[in-house]
């Protein structure tokens, strides 16, 4: 893991085109501010994981299809 | 990775994919794939699908994505309005911008879930995570809502 040690106001800069700044550190918690071109994401990690998390079950999820699929059919209508 | 596809066979309208998934025969033309660049979240060499009916079940609103590179990954997926899910315009925008998608061409889609419970089977949906298929430039990615309302698990 890349180590740096910023102030308030200081910013990064990640392959040349994201930049993440250091908005405000107060009472243990730090405001980040981020640029960064549109093709790009920046999720909390938490959230990350837990979409991830969520992809795998469903990617392996199995279940009674033809009852699943009656009650969708009941469900529409 | 054992099997990979099993059979190809070349039709008039382009080569037809054949896959055996947990929800039976799963055939994709190949030219009908979509890219998605990025994969999605946990799946990031998943980077070609193919969209089809569930085998013997062609009245169903729900659908299948069969990846291509990686055939044992399939998810079971579907228009959240079918469904009579709602994910608000606002929420739709918000996602097409932040993620450089075409708003005229773009179709949302939701990874379904299946849980099975003693006697009761149900579905959830991740409303809060949808796939966005940009239908003309046949390429898509997974899409995290800023807005905190939407859940990964809506009980269908």
């Amino acid at each position: 893991m890349l180590l740096i040690t910023r102030r308030a106001q200081e910013s990064i800069i990640i392959n040349g085109c994201i930049e993440v700044t250091i908005v405000e550190v107060r009472g243990g918690r730090v405001k980040l501010g981020f640029e960064y071109p549109e093709n790009n994401t920046v999720y909390r990690k938490e959230l990350f994981l837990k979409i991830q998390e969520e992809n795998k079950i469903a990617a392996t999820s199995k279940g009674d299809l033809t009852k699943i699929l009656s009650s969708v059919i009941k469900k529409e209508k | 990775m054992e099997q990979a596809l099993a059979n190809e066979q070349t039709t008039p309208t382009g080569k037809a994919l054949t896959y055996q998934t947990r929800f039976g025969e799963v055939t994709l033309r190949e030219d009908r794939l979509i890219s998605f660049p990025t994969g999605i979240l946990g799946f990031n060499d998943c980077t070609v699908f193919g969209l089809s009916k569930i085998p013997n079940a062609d009245e169903s609103p729900l659908l299948l994505l069969q990846c291509v590179n990686e055939p044992e990954v399939c998810f079971l997926v579907a228009d959240p309005t079918v469904l009579g899910l709602d994910i608000k315009a606002e929420d739709m925008d918000n996602a097409l911008a932040e993620s450089a998608m075409d708003k005229t061409n773009t179709q949302f889609l939701v990874i379904l879930t299946m849980y099975e419970q003693e006697n009761s089977h149900y579905l959830t949906a991740n409303l809060r995570a949808p796939i966005l298929i940009d239908s003309v430039k046949r390429t898509a990615l997974q899409h995290i809502l800023s807005n905190k309302d939407y859940t990964t698990q809506h009980k269908i």
